[in-house]
């Protein structure tokens, strides 16, 4: 990686007093404990491209630039690749149509035989986080028993609240707890010495199967006033 | 923007502010919905593509409009409507990757699998390709929200979930390592590729 790029092929002895070690890994001065220093005014330059730099700052930058050809050329390579890669967004466009379609088609009550279909394997399954206890899974492929019905139910965490606090749904029915907000929410669901923890991220989504009958009071770890009731019949 | 012939009131969508067309979809506009979708999907289906490679973009993007859906009604426009939907958008990829982790584990032990990348348009987007796919995820997304996508660090920040400093230092290290590889992208774009 240090061969073909312009630091590794032309950062020579520095003209600010920095103390660079003659050779190595040029290339990487962050990974390069005397470049570091430099590494700092590379960030700053960086930072300078995307006009994300503070006034303070810009004025050691520029001090430093006067004096550095490595990184007056850094800035000039990634204002370069910048404006290209601008370019290239402006270029790319994706057709709307599909998704329409597929969000026209259907029922947005009936949205989760859908993110199935949307092809991503194991979406759902995958995103379970720390799960305790044994009677509740939250794998969507745990094989249902044969006259156990597929039921779904979707409850969004709100700010404070859930926009279903209670919830009734036959064993073996699946939970899909939906976060729509800016934080992240850590449900616990008890029901006597079972307990499942479900980490929420901001827009994320974990479905909870509940094999057990029972009431399962659900309260958030991180907002004590969100709670809500599950009581799996069976 | 399309040539289809446009409705007044989508006219209108057309150029209201993105998150306030959302938040109109979250009432159950319909047509807000399409103009909504009409808007952002390229920005989605390019992020969804650059974190996981383009033949399962399309599926990545839809997963996430259906995921997005399901949470329009509670959005309140907190963030703009399109940091909340690369948002929803880094969720569905990321559980991808987790899923695929785990698909793999077993035949990771036996092959190192390189990032899969796939066929794009035009010979630089490739070349672009693989130079980022040369990147560790955290700088390559950082590079691909602030300079493909043109976030600013602090939305940035806001979608990975890290400080605004940490994007900052992400995008920098991105440049540092693409330089390399962006050298050799300007030679074949001045030999007309």
């Amino acid at each position: 990686m240090a061969s073909g790029s312009p630091f590794g092929a032309t950062m020579g002895p520095m003209s600010t007093g920095t103390v660079e070690p003659p050779s190595g890994n040029r290339g990487r001065p962050a990974d390069d404990p005397p470049g570091v220093e430099h590494a700092r005014y590379v960030e700053l330059a960086s930072a300078a491209v995307d006009d994300e730099i503070a006034i303070d700052e810009r004025a050691v930058l520029d001090r430093h630039l006067a004096g550095c050809p490595d990184c007056r050329r850094f800035v000039a390579d990634a204002d370069r690749l910048r404006r290209r890669c601008r370019v290239r967004a402006v270029d790319a466009s994706a057709d709307p149509r599909p998704v329409l379609a597929v969000l026209r088609r259907h029922d947005r009550r009936d949205l989760r035989a859908l993110a199935r279909r949307a092809g991503v394997s194991g979406l759902v399954a995958a995103a379970l986080v720390a799960v305790v206890g044994l009677s509740v899974s939250t794998h969507r492929t745990a094989p249902p028993a044969a006259d156990e019905v597929a039921v779904t139910r979707t409850v969004h965490a709100g700010d404070g609240s859930f926009d279903h606090d209670r919830v009734a749904v036959p064993v073996g029915a699946t939970v899909e707890w939906s976060n729509a907000t800016q934080h992240r929410h850590l449900l616990v669901q008890q029901a006597g010495t079972t307990t499942v923890r479900t980490a929420l991220d901001p827009g994320g989504q974990q479905d909870v199967t509940f094999h057990e009958a029972g009431v399962y009071e659900v309260h958030c770890e991180l907002h004590p006033e969100m709670a809500a009731t599950v009581t799996v019949a069976s | 923007m399309r040539p289809t012939p446009l409705r007044r009131s989508r006219r209108t969508l057309a150029v209201a502010d993105l998150t306030a067309v959302a938040l109109r979809a979250g009432r159950g506009d319909d047509l807000a919905l399409d103009v909504l979708v009409e808007r952002t999907v390229d920005d989605v289906r390019r992020y969804c593509a650059h974190m996981l490679g383009s033949e399962l973009a399309d599926d990545l993007t839809q997963a996430t409009y259906v995921r997005a859906l399901r949470s329009l009604r509670s959005y309140r426009g907190d963030s703009t409507a399109r940091t909340w939907l690369i948002g929803i958008a880094r969720h569905v990829c990321l559980d991808e990757l987790r899923a695929r982790q785990r698909r793999n584990r077993l035949v990771t032990r036996l092959r190192a699998q390189p990032f899969e990348s796939s066929t794009p348009a035009d010979t630089a987007s490739i070349e672009l390709r693989q130079a980022l796919d040369g990147l560790s995820s955290d700088r390559r997304e950082a590079f691909v929200l602030t300079q493909l996508l043109g976030f600013g660090y602090e939305d940035a920040a806001a979608i990975a979930g890290c400080p605004v400093g940490t994007i900052r230092s992400r995008v920098s290290r991105a440049r540092g390592d693409l330089l390399g590889t962006a050298t050799a992208l300007d030679a074949a774009a001045d030999t007309g590729a």
